[in-house]
């Protein structure tokens, strides 16, 4: 298919922590046809700093950014966070004459994975199976920053959220309902390390939401809210496993 | 003055309590969605209000002044206050002049962020809080903890003790009704014996000049007709254009605030009854800087309806308490920020930037946008703390460069492999007091991808996936 | 403070409020009202009043002659003669505080609102308006024809051109203060009660 180029935009903490992620996401990509690069000069979007108020550092970052990926067609993040960094903040960060064409096309061109096989692929059902009970957790800024689903806030009747639908297209899949289905999951990046005692008591309290649901499995397009809630997991012994939805996509088991 | 983190971690030590709390909370955001979700046009409304209170604030001195004319017209004697002091002055030469010494007093978030209470008492006069949980908390010598519901923090036992002490209810009571009933007879005896009666204002309508009080209570009421002196105080933002706008507000007002339909008493006064002197004393204290700041002016549209906080994870989890401005949660953060950005820093910080705050406020803030936006005035202020500042610049550094990203990463894997887990996983180290670290892989996924293209044997051009 | 006036009238002249600051044209009709008696009066119910939906004025009379609250009440108001009398003359009485011990008020209610179940109240007509607050219990009549669907439509039926005091009431005064549960009678009316005639 001919999209152009496609950059291949992996988040820092994917390329250091969570290479499965990211091997997921190329695999996925490969399979539905998608001719990708990775561009290797890229590090970090800018988002710790951003969300800690130092925007001169993030700007520099955000600058870094756009020189790497001016030249592709499309981006694609498997991270909603990563990804609306770029699309609701960037134009926060880059002012000057220089970044801003790089800027506005970064901006209007960067993709969610999920919504990039929606939106654009125009691929709704991914042909495989997860005959487990997933618990969907709809991270915060890919779903009401990025419109991924449907917030529980708004009145919006009748529609279904993007990510659903690809999770639903999965044979054998069962999403259990929570008592809450879009609380924050407490991570809120530097919040987790700085609010510690807050973040992990909004941690447990989801994962005892999914726990008491039956979920087997937490399924996030963030992998950085799956890394806060594994990290309690793991401490507190549960049997809960997490993955992204790139790697469910791409056909992994639990 | 201790910071959130500090004071939420406290709360959160008497879990069960943390639990109940936010529960309790959850229960009054739940019966918002609901209620929301019968209002067909429900996000149609919002944005309804925003564009009215975009209108009414761009053109706010004019909807003062024909707000002024038209209660005057009605009788009404009207005041301006620059501040919090002044404010205070006024209210208190208009309860000398009629040598008023009991107030009865309405729910006046405005009255709080002044500090009239205790400016009040300082110069011999009795104020009675007549709202219910104004009234508990007034009994208690505490702060509201939430703007709508300001005794949420405290359980029916509590309110037991404080009505035994206070009122001479039995050793014991905690049930909610005979509680209620021993304060009702209590507060029935404060209203029939105050000289004046003092309430905040929801709404002023410019067209009519008419004051609109919503108390589901019916103690806004009760202070402003019995006696003979009445005193409305409001922000300057207060003012809508028409009356027909209250229609708009009031359907997203109750619904948003406590998941009502709309208030037991939504009260509309157009000067005073007969018999009655009625002041209203207008306040900036601040509105009109508000309103001048290009990021921050939305923060003024706020109808105080508390939604953010009950939907805040944060707010619920930690009490309102734990905020140290008199207003707290989302939208007190943001208001806070220009009251004292100094005093007031750790506020901003106190949030995930989850975002629910701003999709439920009925007149569209974008609060958790504004969050941020303040977090980089405190940097901008040279207020981030040293520790927090040279960790983000190292981070950045870190970051610019491709080749320093790649080695540190490569080490801190490293590191975490080689070393017993112990060594992160502790509650010296700030993430391993209460999470394990994860699993450290052995390659980055630049590594793994370089490995994985490398392997591929399909060297067509469209085919294969490179490195760029 | 004239003073002050001038310079907080100054001040808010200067703002940043960008775009288009035009006043909005507007209609939201509630769509979601089916039958608006009914509405009206599950609404009435769901927030601890109670609503009765009667034929005619004879039927209101024989409604509140049977109903718990006129046989317990002492001292009775009625501004509506035609369906019950009382033996309290609020008119009479010289200052508010004297209508403290009045068990129950009737009232004429102007319309009702089927979204929110609340029914205007033109207070002006009584010599006390805190008598709708000191009064143990409240019954407001208002006519069937007079529910309007939602909020926008009777604000579009008052006329404020010379009122000095309206109410939308809303079921009996309650609180959920300690502990969130819900307690009806806090300073207002303990009880609801509005009939719809025809």
């Amino acid at each position: 298919m001919s999209l152009g180029r496609v950059g291949l935009f992996i988040p820092c903490y994917i390329d250091q922590v969570y290479p499965r992620v990211g091997m997921a996401t190329a695999r996925l990509l490969e399979k539905l046809g998608v001719s990708f690069e990775f561009p290797v000069n890229q590090t970090c979007c800018g988002q710790p700093q951003f969300n800690s108020g130092c925007f001169g550092d993030a700007a520099k970052l955000a600058v870094k950014m756009c020189r790497i990926f001016k030249d592709f067609d499309w981006v694609v993040c498997p991270s909603g966070s990563c990804t609306g960094m770029v699309r609701e903040y960037y134009e926060l960060l880059l002012d000057s004459e220089k970044a801003r064409d790089d800027f506005k096309h970064l901006v209007s061109h960067t993709f969610e994975l999920c919504e990039f096989l929606v939106d654009v692929l125009k691929v709704e059902t991914i042909d495989g199976s997860f005959p487990h009970k997933v618990g969907f957790h709809q991270s915060c800024h890919g779903l009401r920053g990025l419109g991924l689903g449907v917030p529980s806030e708004q009145v919006l009747p009748g529609r279904t959220g993007k990510v659903m639908r690809l999770l639903k297209s999965l044979r054998g899949i069962e999403l259990v309902t929570t008592g809450r289905s879009d609380e924050c999951c407490g991570f809120g990046g530097t919040f987790s390390v700085f609010e510690g005692a807050v973040s992990s008591f909004i941690g447990r309290d989801r994962i005892k939401d999914y726990e008491q649901a039956g979920a087997e499995v937490i399924v996030s397009y963030d992998v950085s809210c799956l890394m806060h809630l594994d990290g309690l997991i793991r401490r507190d012994k549960k049997r809960l496993k997490v993955m992204h939805i790139a790697e469910i996509l791409d056909g992994a088991a639990p | 003055m201790k910071s959130h983190a500090r004071l939420a971690a406290a709360f959160l030590k008497q879990e069960e309590r943390a639990h109940w709390h936010d529960q309790a909370l959850w229960y009054v955001r739940e019966k918002r969605d609901r209620m929301a979700a019968s209002v067909p046009d429900w996000e149609d409304l919002r944005e309804t209000a925003q564009a009215i209170k975009r209108h009414a604030l761009a053109n706010l001195p004019r909807y003062l002044e024909e707000f002024e004319r038209s209660a005057a017209a009605r009788g009404a004697i009207v005041h301006y206050a620059l501040d919090a002091g002044e404010h205070n002055r006024i209210v208190l030469e208009i309860l000398k002049g009629r040598k008023a010494r009991l107030i009865a007093k309405s729910k006046s978030m405005l009255s709080e962020e002044c500090g009239l209470n205790e400016f009040l008492e300082r110069n011999g006069v009795e104020i009675v809080e007549t709202d219910l949980a104004e009234r508990i908390i007034q009994l208690a010598g505490e702060r509201p903890s939430h703007i709508v519901l300001p005794s949420i923090h405290i359980r029916k036992e509590e309110v037991g003790d404080i009505f035994h002490e206070h009122l001479g209810t039995e050793r014991g009571e905690s049930d909610p009704t005979r509680l209620t009933r021993a304060a009702r007879a209590h507060l029935r005896e404060k209203f029939l014996a105050a000289e004046a009666g003092i309430s905040g204002v929801n709404f002023a309508v410019a067209e009519t000049g008419a004051i609109v009080v919503c108390t589901n209570e019916g103690n806004a009421d009760l202070g402003n007709s019995l006696p003979d002196l009445y005193i409305a105080v409001m922000g300057v933002e207060k003012v809508i254009p028409k009356t027909r706008d209250l229609s708009v507000f009031l359907r997203l007002l109750s619904r948003s605030a406590t998941g009502q339909p709309i208030s037991a008493y939504t009260s509309h006064l157009l000067g005073p009854r007969p018999g009655q002197e009625m002041h209203i004393v207008i306040v900036d204290n601040g509105r009109s800087e508000i309103l001048r700041q290009e990021r921050f002016h939305k923060a003024a549209f706020c109808i105080r309806c508390g939604a953010c906080l009950n939907t805040c994870p944060v707010y619920r989890r930690g009490g309102g308490h734990s905020y140290n401005y008199v207003i707290p949660g989302p939208i007190g953060t943001i208001l806070a920020m220009h009251r004292d950005l100094k005093k007031f820093k750790d506020m901003a910080y106190a949030s995930t930037l989850c975002g629910s705050c701003t999709a439920v406020c009925p007149v569209k803030i974008d609060i958790h946008r504004q969050i941020v936006l303040w977090r980089n005035e405190v940097v901008r202020a040279g207020y981030l703390g040293k520790a927090k500042s040279v960790a983000l610049k190292t981070a950045t550094l870190g970051m610019k460069s491709t080749r320093l990203f790649r080695m540190g990463g490569w080490t801190m894997r490293k590191l975490v492999r080689i070393l017993p887990p112990f060594v992160f996983n502790n509650r010296l180290t700030i993430w391993g007091k209460s999470r394990d670290l994860p699993k450290m892989p052995a390659r980055s996924f630049r590594a793994e991808f370089r490995a994985y293209s490398r392997s591929k044997t399909d060297v067509s051009e469209s085919g294969m996936n490179r490195e760029g | 403070m004239k003073d002050s006036r001038r310079l907080v009238l100054d001040r808010l002249k200067e703002h940043a409020i960008a775009g288009d600051t035009s006043y909005p044209a507007y209609s939201h009709p509630h769509t979601g009202i089916g039958d608006p008696r009914r509405s009206f009066q599950s609404v009435i119910e769901s927030v601890g009043g109670e609503c009765l939906l009667v034929a005619d004025l004879e039927a209101a009379r024989k409604a509140v002659a049977g109903s718990e609250v006129f046989f317990a009440a002492k001292n009775i108001c009625s501004y509506v003669n035609e369906i019950a009398e009382g033996n309290f003359d609020a008119e009479a009485e010289e200052s508010p505080d004297q209508c403290a011990g009045v068990d129950l008020t009737i009232l004429r209610g102007e319309l009702g609102v089927a979204e929110n179940g609340a029914v205007w109240v033109n207070a002006d007509p009584l010599r006390h308006r805190a008598l709708l607050f000191l009064s143990g219990n409240l019954i407001l009549v208002i006519e069937g024809q007079d529910i309007v669907p939602d909020m926008e439509s009777a604000y579009a039926r008052i006329d404020f051109s010379g009122l000095r005091s309206g109410y939308f009431i809303s079921g009996p005064s309650k609180t959920a203060d300690i502990e969130q549960c819900l307690v009806i009678g806090a300073h207002g009316a303990k009880s609801l009660l509005v009939l719809v005639v025809g």
